[in-house]
């Protein structure tokens, strides 16, 4: 493994690694910069854009999970494990926990882990058919699926973001580079199928699950409602919408903090 | 007397019409169904392949709109691989909706 592709910030005084996993797929790690720093302090994090370790030929959730497994095995090095999945990011975690029958302590925040989320989207969402639609008309005669993917991202910009962090979060969303090659593939043939609730009735250790009071694409709703049917799921809500470490960097970080104080270490990877 | 009668006469030709015109509706909703469901209803993988299921599926798309409730997007691969979308309705709550909601048009989780 290349490590100049696996950012590595802070040193784990803590006595954890918290390896960020991003949303998309097809996403990368930029946007969880400078908003984890506070983690830094105590804890070491490990973040790197998925699908591009070592230059993934045929993307796919299995070499997904087989690369999270090695940015794992570096995180591991003096300290315990803390995955921390932010959306499509949170499925992968669950994907790395039932394949490789580890036990990471996990952090799941505005995270998917069927398409239910969509579903309830739709239903919850009076703009969402006018968004796609603008985001169709803007993407009219663009055939580079970078900048097709990046349309998509800033369609949504009302979605993703408060009203008072739109415009700093328009500057995250045109500061991703996309992946369209990874997350295309990954997209169309893994997440139609997707459902990762049995891993959630398997996992016998507390996970912290972490909704945001305003997030618009995954609505707490639904967080709530696994939530229910998961005793242990430690549901959280938090200020912001879909990005709330963005909105209340500090907020969010406390929580993934107190939860890592809460728990014991022993028995975890 | 003969108006009433007529009325009645009237009223039954008309329920039957519409009857006959409903039945066949929904037999055609339900042909229609039938052949969604067999499309959708195979594996992701298998239905990609299928490369005229986008032309399929808007053949069939107005008879659907009958009692049609949803646009949706459909995603599918051209014969070169590229991973494209077609519009079709669906009534909602569809069972092969868990195969056909999704990709290209939604938010990005």
């Amino acid at each position: 493994m290349k490590m100049s592709d696996v950012r590595i910030d802070g040193t784990p005084e803590s006595g954890w690694s918290i390896v960020a996993l991003h949303g998309g797929p097809g996403l990368d790690h930029s946007y969880f910069w400078p908003y984890l720093e506070p983690l830094t302090k105590r804890n070491r994090v490990v973040s790197y854009q998925q699908g591009t370790i070592q230059g993934i030929q045929s993307p796919s959730i299995d070499s997904i999970v087989q690369e999270l497994k090695q940015v794992v095995e570096v995180a591991a090095q003096n300290s315990k494990v803390c995955i921390l999945g932010h959306s499509f990011g949170g499925a992968l975690a669950l994907e790395y926990v039932n394949r490789m029958k580890k036990k990471p302590a996990l952090i799941l925040s505005n995270w998917i882990c069927d398409m239910d989320w969509l579903t309830i989207y739709q239903k919850n969402n009076p703009m969402a058919s006018a968004r796609a639609s603008s985001m169709r008309a803007a993407q009219n005669g663009i055939d580079d699926p970078v900048e097709r993917f990046r349309i998509r991202m800033l369609s949504y910009l009302d979605d993703y973001f408060t009203p008072n962090r739109r415009d700093e979060g328009r500057k995250i969303l045109e500061k991703i580079r996309y992946a369209p090659e990874i997350g295309g593939p990954i997209e169309a043939d893994y997440c139609p199928h997707m459902n990762l609730e049995p891993v959630l009735h398997e996992i016998d250790w507390p996970i912290l699950s972490i909704a945001a009071e305003n997030d618009r694409v995954v609505f707490p709703e639904y967080h709530l409602a696994l939530a229910k049917k998961h005793k242990n799921l430690r549901h959280q809500l938090v200020k912001g919408a879909h990005f709330p470490f963005v909105e209340d960097s500090a907020g969010f970080c406390l929580a993934v903090e107190d939860y890592l104080n809460a728990i014991k270490m022993e028995g975890y990877l | 007397m003969k108006k009433k009668t007529y009325i009645k006469a009237l009223a039954l030709v008309l329920g039957i019409g519409g009857f006959i015109q409903l039945a066949l509706a929904q037999s055609s909703n339900a042909r229609f169904m039938e052949e969604l469901n067999l499309l959708v209803s195979r594996n992701y993988a298998e239905a990609e392949r299928t490369s005229d299921l986008a032309e399929t599926i808007e053949r069939l798309a107005p008879v659907l709109g009958q009692t049609g409730e949803q646009l949706i997007y459909v995603p599918y691969r051209d014969r070169n691989g590229q991973i494209k979308l077609k519009a079709v309705v669906v009534p909602r709550n569809h069972p092969g909706m868990d195969i056909m909601r999704m990709v290209g048009d939604s938010p990005i989780p």
